[in-house]
Protein backbone atom coordinates (compact mmCIF):
# COMPACT_ATOMS: atom_id res chain seq x y z
CA UNK A 1 0.00 0.00 0.00
CA UNK A 2 1.44 3.41 -0.88
CA UNK A 3 1.47 5.66 2.11
CA UNK A 4 1.58 9.22 -0.29
CA UNK A 5 -1.24 8.00 -1.72
CA UNK A 6 -2.81 10.43 0.70
CA UNK A 7 -0.81 13.23 -0.30
CA UNK A 8 -1.24 16.36 -2.43
CA UNK A 9 -0.29 15.81 -5.85
CA UNK A 10 2.71 17.93 -6.76
CA UNK A 11 3.89 18.24 -10.59
CA UNK A 12 3.97 14.24 -11.65
CA UNK A 13 4.93 12.88 -8.12
CA UNK A 14 2.82 12.94 -4.46
CA UNK A 15 3.91 15.03 -1.66
CA UNK A 16 3.32 12.70 1.80
CA UNK A 17 0.48 14.19 3.67
CA UNK A 18 2.34 15.36 6.78
CA UNK A 19 4.59 17.28 4.57
CA UNK A 20 1.68 19.44 3.11
CA UNK A 21 0.18 19.90 6.17
CA UNK A 22 2.94 21.38 7.11
CA UNK A 23 3.28 23.30 4.10
CA UNK A 24 -0.41 24.58 4.56
CA UNK A 25 0.29 25.38 7.92
CA UNK A 26 3.56 27.87 7.31
CA UNK A 27 1.44 29.32 4.28
CA UNK A 28 -1.37 29.93 6.72
CA UNK A 29 0.51 31.41 9.24
CA UNK A 30 2.61 33.45 6.97
CA UNK A 31 -0.10 35.05 5.37
CA UNK A 32 -2.06 34.96 8.89
CA UNK A 33 1.43 37.18 10.22
CA UNK A 34 1.78 39.29 6.76
CA UNK A 35 -2.12 40.15 7.22
CA UNK A 36 -1.96 41.58 10.89
CA UNK A 37 -0.97 44.77 12.69
CA UNK A 38 0.28 46.22 15.78
CA UNK A 39 -0.98 49.58 16.93
CA UNK A 40 0.67 51.69 20.46
CA UNK A 41 -0.87 55.08 21.29
CA UNK A 42 0.35 57.06 23.93
CA UNK A 43 -1.92 60.44 24.65
CA UNK A 44 -1.76 62.67 27.97
CA UNK A 45 -3.58 66.12 29.42
CA UNK A 46 -1.50 68.02 31.81
CA UNK A 47 2.50 67.88 32.26
CA UNK A 48 4.03 65.31 34.84
CA UNK A 49 4.37 66.46 38.38
CA UNK A 50 8.27 66.49 39.05
CA UNK A 51 9.45 65.73 42.97
CA UNK A 52 11.80 68.93 42.98
CA UNK A 53 8.24 71.12 42.29
CA UNK A 54 6.67 69.02 44.97
CA UNK A 55 9.20 69.45 47.85
CA UNK A 56 9.42 73.14 46.93
CA UNK A 57 5.67 73.56 48.57
CA UNK A 58 6.22 73.43 52.29
CA UNK A 59 3.11 72.69 54.61
CA UNK A 60 3.11 75.53 56.96
CA UNK A 61 5.40 78.20 55.37
CA UNK A 62 4.47 77.81 51.60
CA UNK A 63 2.16 80.98 50.09
CA UNK A 64 -0.11 80.81 47.54
CA UNK A 65 2.14 82.50 45.42
CA UNK A 66 4.65 80.38 45.30
CA UNK A 67 2.87 76.91 44.98
CA UNK A 68 1.84 79.01 41.33
CA UNK A 69 5.12 79.83 41.20
CA UNK A 70 6.11 76.37 41.19
CA UNK A 71 3.08 73.88 39.68
CA UNK A 72 1.69 76.88 37.74
CA UNK A 73 -2.00 77.99 37.72
CA UNK A 74 -4.20 75.26 39.39
CA UNK A 75 -6.84 73.29 36.96
CA UNK A 76 -9.52 73.97 39.69
CA UNK A 77 -9.92 76.06 42.59
CA UNK A 78 -12.41 74.45 45.01
CA UNK A 79 -13.48 76.60 48.69
CA UNK A 80 -14.10 73.53 51.09
CA UNK A 81 -14.00 73.72 54.78
CA UNK A 82 -12.61 77.09 55.43
CA UNK A 83 -9.38 76.18 52.91
CA UNK A 84 -9.39 77.20 49.29
CA UNK A 85 -8.33 74.11 47.64
CA UNK A 86 -6.14 74.17 44.25
CA UNK A 87 -6.56 71.09 42.20
CA UNK A 88 -3.63 70.22 39.67
CA UNK A 89 -4.07 67.00 37.58
CA UNK A 90 -2.78 65.33 34.53
CA UNK A 91 -4.09 62.25 32.93
CA UNK A 92 -1.76 59.21 30.86
CA UNK A 93 -3.38 57.27 28.61
CA UNK A 94 -1.88 54.26 27.13
CA UNK A 95 -3.33 52.25 24.23
CA UNK A 96 -2.56 48.90 22.61
CA UNK A 97 -4.42 46.91 19.58
CA UNK A 98 -3.89 43.64 17.78
CA UNK A 99 -5.82 43.03 14.82
CA UNK A 100 -5.88 39.83 13.63
CA UNK A 101 -7.96 38.46 10.35
CA UNK A 102 -11.04 37.44 12.25
CA UNK A 103 -10.60 39.30 15.93
CA UNK A 104 -9.20 42.63 17.05
CA UNK A 105 -8.11 43.00 20.39
CA UNK A 106 -7.59 46.31 21.97
CA UNK A 107 -7.22 47.60 25.47
CA UNK A 108 -6.68 51.59 26.64
CA UNK A 109 -5.74 52.24 30.22
CA UNK A 110 -6.33 55.38 31.16
CA UNK A 111 -4.47 57.18 35.42
CA UNK A 112 -4.45 60.10 36.65
CA UNK A 113 -2.18 61.83 38.76
CA UNK A 114 -3.96 64.55 41.15
CA UNK A 115 -2.33 67.38 43.26
CA UNK A 116 -4.30 69.21 46.15
CA UNK A 117 -2.66 72.02 47.98
CA UNK A 118 -5.17 73.21 50.87
CA UNK A 119 -4.31 76.63 51.21
CA UNK A 120 -6.17 78.47 54.36
CA UNK A 121 -7.50 81.86 55.11
CA UNK A 122 -4.00 83.13 55.27
CA UNK A 123 -2.93 82.69 52.28
CA UNK A 124 -0.42 80.16 53.81
CA UNK A 125 -0.31 75.79 52.75
CA UNK A 126 -1.86 73.55 55.78
CA UNK A 127 -1.88 69.73 53.44
CA UNK A 128 -0.57 68.60 50.48
CA UNK A 129 -2.20 65.66 49.02
CA UNK A 130 -0.21 63.79 45.99
CA UNK A 131 -0.95 60.68 44.45
CA UNK A 132 1.06 58.60 41.20
CA UNK A 133 -1.36 56.48 39.99
CA UNK A 134 0.44 56.59 36.67
CA UNK A 135 3.22 55.12 37.51
CA UNK A 136 4.00 51.84 36.31
CA UNK A 137 0.62 51.82 34.15
CA UNK A 138 1.58 49.62 31.13
CA UNK A 139 0.26 48.68 27.14
CA UNK A 140 -1.79 46.06 27.28
CA UNK A 141 -3.31 44.46 24.44
CA UNK A 142 -5.24 41.04 26.06
CA UNK A 143 -9.05 42.74 27.15
CA UNK A 144 -9.63 39.45 29.11
CA UNK A 145 -8.69 39.02 32.59
CA UNK A 146 -7.74 41.64 34.95
CA UNK B 1 -1.45 25.83 -17.17
CA UNK B 2 -0.64 24.54 -13.33
CA UNK B 3 1.35 27.42 -13.00
CA UNK B 4 -1.51 29.86 -13.64
CA UNK B 5 -3.67 28.05 -11.95
CA UNK B 6 -1.94 28.21 -8.77
CA UNK B 7 -1.50 32.06 -9.49
CA UNK B 8 -4.91 32.63 -10.10
CA UNK B 9 -5.46 30.43 -6.68
CA UNK B 10 -2.75 32.85 -4.58
CA UNK B 11 -4.52 35.83 -5.90
CA UNK B 12 -7.59 35.20 -4.91
CA UNK B 13 -6.81 33.90 -1.55
CA UNK B 14 -4.94 37.04 -1.21
CA UNK B 15 -8.03 39.46 -2.26
CA UNK B 16 -10.29 36.97 0.11
CA UNK B 17 -7.93 37.54 2.85
CA UNK B 18 -7.39 41.60 2.55
CA UNK B 19 -11.16 41.51 2.03
CA UNK B 20 -11.65 39.78 5.74
CA UNK B 21 -8.72 41.76 7.69
CA UNK B 22 -8.58 45.42 9.11
CA UNK B 23 -11.27 47.15 10.38
CA UNK B 24 -14.13 45.17 10.10
CA UNK B 25 -13.71 41.50 11.25
CA UNK B 26 -15.77 38.77 12.84
CA UNK B 27 -15.10 39.92 16.09
CA UNK B 28 -13.64 42.94 18.23
CA UNK B 29 -13.34 42.80 21.83
CA UNK B 30 -12.13 46.25 23.58
CA UNK B 31 -11.54 47.38 26.86
CA UNK B 32 -10.96 50.29 28.63
CA UNK B 33 -9.94 51.16 31.96
CA UNK B 34 -10.07 54.29 33.85
CA UNK B 35 -7.74 54.63 37.28
CA UNK B 36 -7.83 51.57 39.37
CA UNK B 37 -11.81 50.33 39.87
CA UNK B 38 -13.17 50.42 43.35
CA UNK B 39 -15.49 48.12 45.16
CA UNK B 40 -17.18 47.68 48.03
CA UNK B 41 -14.33 46.08 49.46
CA UNK B 42 -12.05 48.62 49.20
CA UNK B 43 -14.11 50.88 51.53
CA UNK B 44 -14.71 48.62 54.32
CA UNK B 45 -12.11 50.83 56.27
CA UNK B 46 -14.56 54.14 55.81
CA UNK B 47 -16.06 54.37 59.06
CA UNK B 48 -18.55 56.95 59.34
CA UNK B 49 -17.84 59.77 61.91
CA UNK B 50 -14.60 58.51 62.61
CA UNK B 51 -12.22 58.40 59.54
CA UNK B 52 -10.18 61.06 58.25
CA UNK B 53 -9.86 62.73 54.85
CA UNK B 54 -5.84 61.92 55.27
CA UNK B 55 -6.69 58.07 55.91
CA UNK B 56 -8.98 58.19 53.00
CA UNK B 57 -6.10 59.27 50.82
CA UNK B 58 -3.90 56.98 52.60
CA UNK B 59 -5.96 53.83 51.67
CA UNK B 60 -7.09 55.54 47.78
CA UNK B 61 -5.09 57.94 46.82
CA UNK B 62 -6.14 61.19 46.25
CA UNK B 63 -9.66 62.08 44.70
CA UNK B 64 -10.10 62.99 41.04
CA UNK B 65 -12.39 65.83 42.60
CA UNK B 66 -13.13 67.55 45.60
CA UNK B 67 -16.15 70.25 45.99
CA UNK B 68 -17.49 72.22 49.07
CA UNK B 69 -20.64 71.46 50.38
CA UNK B 70 -22.86 73.70 52.83
CA UNK B 71 -21.79 70.76 55.89
CA UNK B 72 -18.01 70.30 54.76
CA UNK B 73 -16.91 68.84 51.49
CA UNK B 74 -17.23 65.62 48.66
CA UNK B 75 -14.44 63.62 47.48
CA UNK B 76 -15.05 61.62 44.07
CA UNK B 77 -13.10 58.93 42.83
CA UNK B 78 -13.46 57.99 39.21
CA UNK B 79 -12.64 54.80 37.46
CA UNK B 80 -14.56 52.47 35.21
CA UNK B 81 -13.69 48.86 33.67
CA UNK B 82 -15.24 49.50 30.68
CA UNK B 83 -15.63 46.31 27.82
CA UNK B 84 -16.81 46.62 24.35
CA UNK B 85 -18.06 43.45 22.45
CA UNK B 86 -18.74 44.13 18.25
CA UNK B 87 -19.53 40.89 16.29
CA UNK B 88 -20.19 41.23 12.32
CA UNK B 89 -22.59 38.00 12.52
CA UNK B 90 -22.43 38.29 8.28
CA UNK B 91 -18.80 38.05 8.01
CA UNK B 92 -18.09 35.03 7.81
CA UNK B 93 -20.46 34.69 4.81
CA UNK B 94 -18.72 37.89 3.16
CA UNK B 95 -16.18 35.56 2.49
CA UNK B 96 -17.70 33.36 -0.14
CA UNK B 97 -20.33 36.35 -1.46
CA UNK B 98 -18.77 39.86 -1.26
CA UNK B 99 -22.50 41.55 -1.34
CA UNK B 100 -24.31 40.27 2.16
CA UNK B 101 -24.98 43.22 4.02
CA UNK B 102 -23.19 43.25 7.31
CA UNK B 103 -25.08 42.16 10.30
CA UNK B 104 -23.07 43.75 13.32
CA UNK B 105 -23.76 43.56 16.99
CA UNK B 106 -22.50 45.58 19.14
CA UNK B 107 -22.73 46.38 22.94
CA UNK B 108 -21.06 49.17 24.70
CA UNK B 109 -22.21 52.28 27.15
CA UNK B 110 -21.36 55.36 28.17
CA UNK B 111 -20.16 56.78 31.48
CA UNK B 112 -18.09 56.26 34.56
CA UNK B 113 -18.40 54.65 37.79
CA UNK B 114 -17.59 56.83 40.93
CA UNK B 115 -17.31 56.77 44.61
CA UNK B 116 -18.14 59.91 46.40
CA UNK B 117 -17.62 60.39 50.10
CA UNK B 118 -18.92 62.76 52.12
CA UNK B 119 -17.33 64.76 54.69
CA UNK B 120 -17.96 66.78 57.63
CA UNK B 121 -16.33 70.76 58.80
CA UNK B 122 -13.38 69.01 60.15
CA UNK B 123 -12.46 66.44 56.97
CA UNK B 124 -14.11 63.43 58.94
CA UNK B 125 -16.25 61.25 56.54
CA UNK B 126 -19.64 61.13 57.28
CA UNK B 127 -21.63 59.18 54.29
CA UNK B 128 -20.13 57.49 51.07
CA UNK B 129 -22.07 55.76 48.51
CA UNK B 130 -20.79 54.06 44.84
CA UNK B 131 -22.50 54.26 41.04
CA UNK B 132 -21.77 52.14 39.07
CA UNK B 133 -22.34 51.81 35.24
CA UNK B 134 -23.60 48.12 35.09
CA UNK B 135 -24.20 48.05 31.37
CA UNK B 136 -20.23 48.45 30.34
CA UNK B 137 -18.64 46.18 32.55
CA UNK B 138 -18.93 42.86 31.00
CA UNK B 139 -18.59 41.18 27.03
CA UNK B 140 -21.53 40.43 26.04
CA UNK B 141 -22.68 38.95 22.75
CA UNK B 142 -26.16 40.24 22.19
CA UNK B 143 -27.38 43.56 23.50
CA UNK B 144 -30.59 42.50 24.15
CA UNK B 145 -29.34 40.78 27.19
CA UNK B 146 -29.51 42.34 30.51
CA UNK B 147 -26.18 43.04 31.88
CA UNK B 148 -26.08 41.15 35.01
CA UNK B 149 -25.43 42.30 38.95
Amino acid sequence: MNRYRTGVRARHSYVPGWTAAVLWLLLGLSAATSLTACTFVRGGIGDEFKSDQLAAIQKGTSTRAEVVAALGAPDRVVEANGHEVLHYYRYDIKSSSLFLLLVNFSRTNIKSDDVFVFVNNSGIVDEVVFGKRTEGMEFQVWPFGD
Amino acid sequence: MHGIRRCLFAAVVAVLATAIAGCDPFASFSRMTLNTPLTAQDTVFIQPKTTTFVQVVEQLGPPNELRGTSEGAVAVYYFLDGKRTRINYTAPAQVVQAFVPDLVVSVWGLGVDQLTIWFDDRWVASDYGFAFNKKVGQFRLLPARQAEN
